[in-house]
């Protein structure tokens, strides 16, 4: 039981851990992609 | 009272997901457009001669705002779709712990098709993505005595939603019945029936114009399911997401620890439904699960096949409505969530209360870029100042004609809207027929043009040539320039130079053309449009009637017995 309880924990945590270093990633990085101004998206 | 807290439960994460967007004005994203005043008029019901994709979602728009302001209208149904969502997954679970039920309504509400799809702005879509497990459970017992009436009434949301939103739960529906009721042949009949009769108002304007269905086979590969994580487009279409369009993946979706996790999370949903339909033996398992199945690969097609797929379409253009794979996952997320409320189910007697809680947050904890907005991506902004003069103007003239739009694009990126994309809101927001050229483009492909009028006016507006006496001919009596209105519009007064500006502003130039002809779009009859729309809205209109029946019923279709092998 608390392998599971870890388990589940553990997965709650790395999902929080990686966003947050993504997150951090991500804002100190600038837009670099002018996006067409009429296209309906881009694949 | 279980209903109701888990209507709450779908209303607090309709609070969290829109966040910013629930402030005053409108949200404006890609395929979602809401104005001010939305009338009932000719393209409400799809007479213009374009074809019928806003029919008849647009006519709910239309009748709300007529009771309500535009904006309001906006949040009350992008609010209603996470409340019907959470609570009709929450209905499906065979479970009496309201944990279990909260958890899949959580899974089902807050999952990267919602997502995905509500960036993308397909809240049509999603309003029949919300009670699709309504629309599921019903269809497992349509062959009971009034099964056929409490499918259609669960198929309604989906019916407002329109061709693609009824595609998705009438398939969905059909193979639930012809896999889990008895006898095949009377459920599989009264699935079409329902499925039809709420088809009626699209499908008549759809079948009935002049220029016909377009058979564009060039849109398979632009609208195909796409890799959002790092297992394929096949591997992402599993864990819910593989939206065609790269710009409406949430921010940080698809990072290979996040998106392990959820696949666990995906897995362990779908183990927990498939222990628990060996333990059963209830057919109603089997039919959802087909469903899932079925809709999962219709979605991998256009990524996997996308030879076959071109090829059903070249064969019969109706297979177009299979183009955009991803949206055929929502009976998978159907799966997925009854299984994480399963899940919970099997967990609660086994771990503290704090790792349940924890278990059915889950979803949330893998995709918090789906919270505020989207991370900020939905906002609501306030059309410009000038957009409302220009509707007063185009209002009070009494000379007949319609608008042309400008630039010759169907979509922006206004400056006002914060440079997000949203399909020009000009036609909904003009009192009169808008032109606009429909040719949408996705990266390097351009799908054509599919208003007959457009196309009549293209080579014209994209040559170099004079163009006052062709726009009078097709009965154009306005100009709108509503993007890069100063460059735009000075080298079109030197095309037209007996056009009038009657409107001059940052965000939009107002041209007025003298005596144009009076216009005609080919569309379909009126008269058969009206019968089909009164068909509808009787059919519906009966199956509420008599015995009483809900849509939010009190139970679920799969078996609460427990078997000796299942546990709780």
């Amino acid at each position: 039981m608390r392998i599971v309880i870890a388990a589940v924990l553990g997965v709650f945590l790395a999902g929080v851990g990686s966003f947050g270093v993504v997150q951090l990633v991500d804002s100190s990085q600038q837009e670099p992609v002018i996006q067409p101004l009429y296209n309906y998206g881009t694949r | 009272m279980r209903h109701l807290t888990a209507a709450l439960v779908g209303l607090g994460l309709g609070l969290a997901a829109l966040g910013p967007a629930l402030s005053p004005g409108f949200t404006l994203a890609y395929d979602m457009v809401f104005v001010p005043e939305p009338e009932f008029d000719r393209m409400t019901f799809g007479l213009t001669g374009t074809l019928p994709r806003h029919v008849p979602s647009d006519a709910l728009v239309a009748l709300l705002g007529t009771l309500l302001p535009g904006d309001l209208v906006q949040k009350l149904i992008l609010l209603s779709v996470f409340v019907m969502a959470c609570t009709s997954a929450a209905w499906l679970v065979p479970s009496e712990h309201a944990a279990a039920r909260l958890a899949a309504g959580v899974c089902y509400a807050w999952n990267p098709f919602v997502a995905e799809r509500l960036l993308l702005g397909q809240w049509a879509l999603l309003l029949g993505y919300a009670a699709l497990p309504w629309a599921l459970g019903r269809a497992a017992g349509v062959t009971a005595r009034g099964g056929g009436r409490r499918l259609l009434l669960s198929l309604v949301p989906a019916g407002i939603g329109g061709f693609a939103a009824l595609a998705v739960s009438g398939l969905a529906a059909l193979v639930v019945a012809v896999t889990a009721a008895r006898p095949r042949a009377t459920a599989a009949l009264r699935v079409a029936g329902a499925v039809l009769v709420l088809s009626l108002p699209w499908l008549v304007t759809g079948w009935l114009r002049p220029a016909g269905v377009p058979a564009d086979t060039a849109a398979v590969e632009a609208f195909a399911a796409r890799a959002d994580t790092p297992f394929g487009a096949v591997g992402s279409l599993l864990l819910l997401g593989g939206v065609w369009n790269g710009e409406t993946v949430p921010r940080q979706y698809g990072h290979p620890v996040t998106a392990t996790a959820w696949l666990l999370v995906v897995l362990a949903a779908l183990a927990a439904y498939g222990h628990r339909w060996r333990c059963e033996r209830d057919p109603a398992y089997a039919g959802v699960a087909a469903a899932g199945l079925a809709g999962f690969a219709v979605a991998a097609l256009g990524a996997v096949a996308p030879w076959l797929l071109r090829g059903l379409i070249a064969l019969w253009p109706g297979f177009a409505v299979l183009r955009d794979g991803q949206q055929y996952v929502a009976p998978l997320a159907v799966v997925v969530a009854v299984g994480a409320g399963l899940a919970v189910a099997w967990l609660l007697p086994r771990v503290p209360a704090f790792g349940v809680v924890c278990a059915a947050l889950l979803p949330i904890a893998l995709l918090p870029s789906l919270a505020w907005g989207a991370a900020g991506r939905l906002q609501s902004v306030r059309y410009p100042d000038s957009w409302e003069q220009a509707r007063r103007i185009v209002r009070a003239d009494r000379v007949p004609g319609d608008v042309l739009v400008l630039p010759w694009a169907p979509y922006r990126s206004y400056p006002w809207n914060g440079h997000r994309r949203v399909l020009n809101p000009l036609p909904r927001y003009l009192p009169r027929r808008v032109v606009l050229n429909d040719a949408v483009t996705v990266g390097d492909i351009t799908v054509p043009t599919e208003d007959p009028r457009a196309k009549g006016l293209d080579a014209a507006v994209r040559g170099h040539g004079p163009l006052t006496a062709t726009l009078r001919a097709h009965g154009i009596r306005y100009v709108a320039v509503d993007a890069e209105a100063p460059s735009v519009t000075a080298a079109l007064r030197a095309r037209m130079p007996e056009a009038r500006v009657v409107l001059s502003a940052p965000e939009l130039t107002l041209l007025q053309v003298p005596s144009p002809r009076r216009p005609v779009d080919p569309a379909p009859p009126q008269v058969i449009v009206v019968i089909a729309w009164i068909v509808t809205i009787g059919v519906v209109g009966w199956s509420m009637s008599g015995t009483p029946i809900n849509l939010v019923a009190h139970s679920t279709p799969f078996s609460r017995r427990k078997a000796p092998l299942c546990g709780s």
